[in-house]
């Protein structure tokens, strides 16, 4: 059984369907990423395994529990972080209590994942104490994924990391989510920069008006002349 | 015009500031997490008062422990004001909450008025009549005690949003609600906290200014209007905004209550919100927590 099953879910927002019984799923271990253009319902998806919001129909099976209805902070609870589109961070809190929100729910071993996070993104120790608001780009992107991190996750979901950042700083952060991927951790990916997420991904989904109209490996991705033609530029 | 009569100014103008900074604190608690001008806190301000009232003369409860019948009756009030009214609106339009906040406010008082009647009620300072008296200033033993215990309770709620775990959660939900539902803080469980903090410290409020004057089931009114100027004199949703935003008026009305006429108190408070208005949209502060 998969680490992550969603069965044809559809998720409306009030009359307007914004994405329609897709299925979708994801191993242990495994980096996926979820393609779309803008609007195509690929933040719907995250929102809706994190519990944002409600599918009208279908389920999301994480672990081998029901978690379609669950509450959002039990869905952390059980291992699903999700680092969301434009980062979200608490502006007026500084670098080190933005970390700590992360491990809200936790008991144990906090410092030494607050450790682990400072040895993967060092700028972020020494950037501790000031206000997360008045960080640059690269490092606010730094602290959503070391924030996201705190929770321990089993599955972690990133929706448009590399927005808005510079095309070196995209590199680096491809490597790093990898690096992640490699130690264990496995990986929803929402990307519009699909080059990038392409170099890093075992699997990919292609998501149109709200539907999957194809997922593949994505070295059998990256053949197929529809997605060459809309997304890798010819 | 010497320096003592200005000090006493200065004095009376922080005790003003102390009847309506708890509430005007509260508000600013409840608009942060979740974007409701709750008016009903200055319904509770008023029931609070009564509490205390009817907690010395019925249960025989000295005057201090009645505070804290306040505080947690009028913290259990505003709860189920939110169960009742802002919870199934949320999601509605703003507009839906704050005509239902008015409503609740108007309701409470109407039935404190049924129910406590509308002539004067005074509750025994436990000061007496005692005053202090320093470099011709004068005040009296309670209001003292209401400025330090007014002070020490921004003090803990300070403590309690700085220092605490749910704390740090309240403060996030104000900062983003969605990052902070995505790191696992549950809004019900911050909503159950904000309304209890806010109406306990209107509750208790109330209750501080019970002695200072005989009072009606109207005694809300300014206070309310009082506390939302100063919030939206400090910026919407900043605490330290909505503290400094009722000193600013509190001080400010009283001086030029004295040097033109009490009529104009609340116009004061008024003109100040507007200007600020026109200068710096955002508020003084214009930060929420
Ligand atoms: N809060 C909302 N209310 C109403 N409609 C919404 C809301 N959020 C998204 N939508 C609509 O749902 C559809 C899917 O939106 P979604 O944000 O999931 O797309 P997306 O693939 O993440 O787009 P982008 O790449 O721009 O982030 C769009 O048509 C959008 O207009
Ligand atoms: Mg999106």
């Amino acid at each position: 059984m998969a680490l992550l099953e969603i069965k044809s879910i559809s998720v409306f927002y009030n009359k307007i369907k914004a994405v329609d019984n897709l299925t979708l799923f994801v191993e242990k271990g495994e980096l996926v990423t979820l393609i779309g253009a803008n609007g195509a319902g690929k933040t719907t998806v995250l929102r809706a395994i994190s519990g944002l919001i409600r599918p009208r129909n279908g389920s999301i099976i994480f672990k081998g529990i029901d978690i379609t209805r669950m509450r959002p902070d039990k869905i952390v609870q059980l291992g699903i972080a999700h680092c969301p589109e434009e980062r979200k961070l608490f502006p007026r809190m500084k670098v080190k209590e933005n970390l700590m929100m992360g491990a809200f729910l936790r008991k144990e071993g906090v410092g030494k994942t607050l450790e682990w996070i400072y040895s993967l993104f060092p700028v972020l120790k020494e950037r501790e104490n000031q206000l997360a608001g008045s960080l640059s780009g690269g490092e606010q992107q730094m602290l959503a994924i070391g924030r996201a991190l705190m929770s321990q996750p089993e599955l972690l979901m990133f929706d448009e990391p590399s927005l808005g950042l510079a095309p070196n700083l995209v590199k680096k952060l491809a490597s790093t989510i990898k690096n992640l991927n490699q130690q264990g951790l496995s990986v929803l990916l929402v990307e519009q920069n699909v080059e990038i997420a392409f170099s890093i991904s075992n699997r990919g989904y292609i998501l149109e008006n709200g539907k999957v109209v194809l997922s593949d490996s994505v070295e059998e991705l990256k053949e197929n002349d529809m997605v060459r033609k809309a997304y890798l530029g010819g | 015009m010497n320096s003592s009569i200005l000090l006493q100014f200065f004095i009376n103008g922080i005790y003003i500031s102390c009847t309506y900074v708890l509430v005007a604190l509260g508000l600013s608690l409840i608009f942060g997490v979740l974007d409701i001008a709750d008016f009903a806190q200055g319904a509770l301000f008023m029931v609070g008062a009564y509490i205390c009232y009817y907690a010395m003369k019925f249960l025989g409860v000295p005057y201090f422990l009645s505070l804290s019948f306040s505080l947690f009756f009028v913290a259990i009030l505003g709860n189920i004001n939110n169960l009742l009214v802002y919870r199934p609106l949320r999601g509605t339009i703003g507009a839906n909450t704050l005509v239902a906040a008015l409503g609740i406010f108007i309701i409470v008082q109407n039935l404190g008025l049924l129910v406590f009647g509308s002539e004067y009620t005074s509750v025994e300072s436990p000061f007496g009549k005692a005053k202090f008296s320093f470099l011709h200033v004068f005040i009296t033993e309670h209001r003292t005690f209401v400025i330090f215990a007014t002070f020490f309770l921004i003090f803990l709620t300070w403590l309690f949003l700085y220092k605490t775990k749910w704390g740090q959660g309240l403060r996030a939900m104000s900062q983003n609600r969605e990052a902070a539902t995505l790191v696992g803080v549950n809004i019900d469980k911050v909503s159950i906290i904000a309304f209890g903090l806010a109406a306990g410290l209107a509750g208790v409020s109330g209750a501080l200014i019970a002695p200072v004057e005989p009072f009606t089931p109207t005694l809300g009114g300014e206070v309310i209007l009082k506390a939302f100027a100063s919030v939206v004199f400090g910026g919407m949703g900043s605490l330290i905004g909505a503290v400094t935003g009722a000193f600013i008026i509190g001080i400010t009305e009283t001086v030029a209550v004295a040097f033109i006429s009490s009529a104009y108190s609340s116009m004061i408070a008024f003109g100040l919100m507007i200007l600020i208005l026109f200068i710096r949209p955002q508020g003084l502060l214009g930060e929420k927590v």
